[in-house]
């Protein structure tokens, strides 16, 4: 019974596999340290079968899970002498999946505790710095005075200076684009501007520049850096976000 | 004669971010070289005092009920309104509805805050599920940084939480993280056990509000 393509619902409600087994452990008021576990491998695949049927996004880690369920399941089903040398001799097969759903659980506690606390903070205002509103719904380069294409303009130059390459010559490709994060978070630690052009090194190859080009706006748009401009067409300078919202 | 009190809350308010006993101690010290003269007054003032007299300013603006407490929050000192009064300046400040977090993101939230630094993989393993696009979420809403990366094989970045976690959930420092997950755990325990001493924790949990009192709650630091 095909669902129609366009309709594709997120179960947020479990968000992954530990999500789900925590639902139905509570749900059944089972006691997480001694899990019954082939009746809850049959509830979980259940619940599996059911989000299918739905046609429901499902991520890849439920199915890993319930592979896990039934690999415990089979261990259980084993008599004890038969079961695989394990470095402790009496463990449990199911001992490290609780300590993950005893683990994660915890977190969930705590990030109950956090909503909580958020919520309160809502209704608490302050005078404020420069203060950048949280802009969930906009993802977007958050660039101040510079534009886009001012950034392209700039890059378009420092590609220029670019180290001419030779026909024939191949390159280890050695920068990454996370190299270049690093790059510039590490120089805007010991200096609080930089100037564009100073983040291109004198013999810089093509790649290098672009891998650091990517990085400036990944960082743009992740709100660690900014890009300013003090005049029109001018020079572009990147800065730290400022101490009110940073960390020291 | 300016009392210390005044120049403390002068201070406080002109600051437009949380200000450190430590960053208002040096203010004091500075003065009182450069200036000299009847700043001279505070040249030798310490951390405690300065301490001391925030604790009699929370108390008395607690009382005078003026819309507005000092708090410590994010490592500073700063005045913040009252939650009561919180619908009027919704509407003189035109704010929209304010957008929370997600359950998923508040736990993933939650990990990084007690586990920094930690690696995406990491998180994930506690999880259960991919993170990639919360993590991007909390670095945008700059809850979260970058704060260097792994030596392991693909040299992961490493995430940790920013001074703006801290004034967003009102902590006061990484150390408050502490008393939450006992707090949580408390809260289990109190409900089968009666005459927990740990139930009046989390009774005050929820309101985590000092200023009335002036003293510090029970186990904080």
């Amino acid at each position: 019974m095909p669902v129609r393509e366009d309709y594709k619902v997120r179960l947020d409600v479990f968000e992954g596999p530990l999500d789900l087994l925590l639902y139905l452990i509570k749900k059944d008021e089972v006691d997480i340290y001694n899990i019954p576990i082939e009746k809850i491998t049959a509830q979980y695949m259940e619940y599996l079968n059911l989000m299918r049927m739905l046609d429901l996004n499902i991520a890849g880690e439920f199915i890993v899970m319930a592979a896990t369920l039934m690999m415990i399941k089979s261990r259980m089903l084993l008599p004890v002498e038969e079961r695989p040398e394990l470095e402790d001799e009496e463990e449990d097969p199911r001992w490290d999946l609780v300590r993950q759903l005893i683990e994660y659980k915890k977190f969930k506690d705590i990030a109950t505790r956090l909503q909580e606390l958020e919520q309160y903070r809502e209704n608490i205002f302050a005078l404020a710095g420069p203060a950048i509103p949280p802009d969930a719904d906009e993802p977007g380069l958050a660039l101040q005075d510079v534009s886009i294409f001012d950034l392209i303009t700039a890059f378009n130059e420092a590609l220029k200076k670019a180290r001419p390459e030779q026909i024939g010559e191949i390159h280890a490709e050695r920068w990454t684009v996370a190299d270049k994060i690093e790059f510039i978070l590490g120089a805007l630690r010991n200096q609080s501007q930089l100037v564009f052009s100073a983040l291109f090194p004198a013999n810089a190859s093509r790649h290098e520049i672009i891998c650091t080009f990517l990085a400036l706006l990944e960082l743009i748009r992740l709100r660690q850096v900014m890009a300013v401009q003090r005049e029109r067409f001018g020079e572009i300078i990147i800065e730290a976000v400022p101490v009110s919202v940073a960390s020291v | 004669m300016v009392e210390l009190k005044a120049v403390l809350g002068a201070l406080i308010f002109a600051a437009g971010r949380p200000l450190s006993i430590k960053e208002m101690r040096r203010c004091l010290v500075e003065v009182a070289e450069n200036a000299g003269g009847e700043t001279a007054a505070f040249k030798a003032v310490t951390e405690r005092d300065i301490a001391t007299v925030l604790e009699e300013l929370t108390v008395e603006l607690g009382r005078v009920g003026c819309g507005f407490a000092l708090r410590e929050v994010a490592g500073g000192f700063r005045f913040e309104s009252v939650p009561e009064c919180a619908p009027w300046m919704r509407h003189l400040l035109n704010c929209g509805k304010p957008s929370r977090l997600s359950r998923p993101a508040l736990e993933t939230l939650a990990i990084i805050a007690y586990r920094q630094p930690i690696t995406r993989a990491d998180i994930e393993a506690v999880r259960g599920v991919n993170v990639d696009h919360i993590i991007r979420l909390l670095m945008e809403m700059q809850l979260i940084k970058i704060v260097g990366r792994s030596d392991l094989p693909g040299r992961p970045f490493l995430y940790g939480t920013t001074r703006f976690f801290l004034e967003h959930f009102g902590l006061r420092d990484l150390k408050d993280l502490q008393e939450i997950e006992p707090a949580m755990l408390a809260r289990r325990e109190g409900m089968s056990r009666s005459g927990q001493c740990s139930t009046e924790t989390t009774t005050n949990a929820s309101t985590e509000e000092p200023a009335d009192s002036g003293q510090q709650e029970v186990g904080k630091p």
